[in-house]
């Protein structure tokens, strides 16, 4: 049973990370400037990390999905939170409203305690797999793999919902 | 079979929590909704019955900070409002008049929420009557838990809340008015009905 949860939790986080990094190089230029925007970074090496970001996403999913070479892509991925979560949290701490970028522009999400809930959670799988991954060898099946993307779709779908929630509370909380 | 079932189980407990996070997020949304709803509104404010709140506001008449608790021992109407709200603007002619009429009895205190210019250029255009506050802080909004312009309370001579409600209309004002004056002819103790 541990073996096919590892499966699945393989395929939902490989999968996260490929549609998102994906989504990210098919609005490579609107990306460059969310990420500009956070201002945690001087402006010419934002651009330069906004550039590799994407392409580490994909990187990391590929070879995170694969036995062989599992443990560079986890290593990729635990960074790749790190980075996130830091910009997320120094954004949040600055209390300016800026678009994550999570997805490129495809789901124009802001920034907020929404988007570091996310990073967490992706971190507590992370941490699972590390830990149970040496102890269980893992078979991915077909199954697995639907399973897997469909729990990435229920997370991106979420994500969208509460971004549109907060859209509609801050229309109705305008002060007349 | 076995390992198609195990999936479905893991899939469904995906959706239920998703199905969850909406409808909790559905809730919030119809509460939101009612708040912003004229019923909500008119549950906005102190509470009735409530002493009438400790906050200090600029007096464009005295050129001073005042606390609104000393401004006066008659009973009063306190009317909160916003220079760039219409249905303010709109009412500012009844209150003159309403003013001219009651003064004897009730004081009525204008609290004016918005930035310096447009608050001074609101003052000296409409001519004002009653005291007029200017609220730069926002104190005197928060303490009173007003949301929405023009918000009014009736205030009897006691200090407590008698009246309150949106106040965008002579009838509304009115209302307010007869509210404080008939409870005086009652003998004062308005505040008695909410304990």
């Amino acid at each position: 049973m541990l073996t096919n949860l590892n499966s699945i939790i393989i395929a939902h986080v490989a999968t996260f990370f490929f549609i998102s990094g994906f989504m990210k190089v098919l609005s490579l230029k609107a990306f460059l400037q969310f990420v500009i925007e956070f201002k945690v970074l001087p402006k010419k090496l934002s651009i330069l990390v906004g550039s590799l970001i994407p392409f580490l996403e994909i990187i990391a999913s590929i070879t995170f999905f694969f036995q062989q070479t599992w443990k560079f892509g986890i290593g990729l991925i635990f960074g790749l939170i790190i980075i996130f979560a830091y910009g997320v949290t120094q954004a949040i701490h600055s209390k300016r409203k800026i678009h994550c970028g999570c997805y490129g522009k495809w789901l124009n999400t802001e920034v907020d305690f929404f988007t570091l809930g996310k990073q967490m959670y992706l971190l507590l799988l992370a941490l699972f797999i590390t830990f149970s991954i040496p102890l269980h060898s893992v078979d991915h099946s077909i199954l697995s793999i639907i399973s897997g993307f469909l729990m990435t779709v229920i997370a991106m779908a979420t994500h969208f919902i509460w971004h549109n929630y907060r859209k509609n509370v801050s229309y109705l909380r305008k002060t007349i | 079979m076995e390992e198609f079932i195990f999936y479905s189980i893991i899939l469904l407990w995906c959706l239920f929590l998703f199905h969850s996070f909406l409808l909790f997020l559905l809730f919030r949304q119809f509460g939101e909704i009612y708040l912003s709803s004229k019923e909500g509104i008119a549950k906005d404010g102190v509470s009735l019955g409530a002493t009438l709140p400790s906050a200090e506001a600029y007096s464009m008449i005295n050129k001073k900070t005042v606390n609104i608790k000393g401004i006066s021992n008659k009973s009063s109407i306190i009317l909160f409002l916003s220079p760039n709200c219409k249905p303010c603007r709109g009412i500012i002619d009844d209150w003159n008049k309403t003013q001219i009429s009651y003064s004897k009895d009730v004081t009525f205190v204008m609290v004016i929420v918005g930035e310096e210019k447009e608050v001074f250029y609101f003052n000296n255009k409409y001519k004002l009557n009653g005291e007029i506050l200017w609220d730069e802080s926002k104190g005197l909004f928060t303490r009173f838990k007003v949301r929405v312009t023009p918000f009014a309370f009736a205030i009897d001579r006691n200090g407590l809340i008698n009246n309150k409600g949106l106040c965008g209309s002579k009838e509304q004002l009115d209302m307010y008015v007869q509210s404080i004056i008939s409870s005086e002819e009652e003998g004062g103790k308005s505040g008695d009905r909410y304990n």
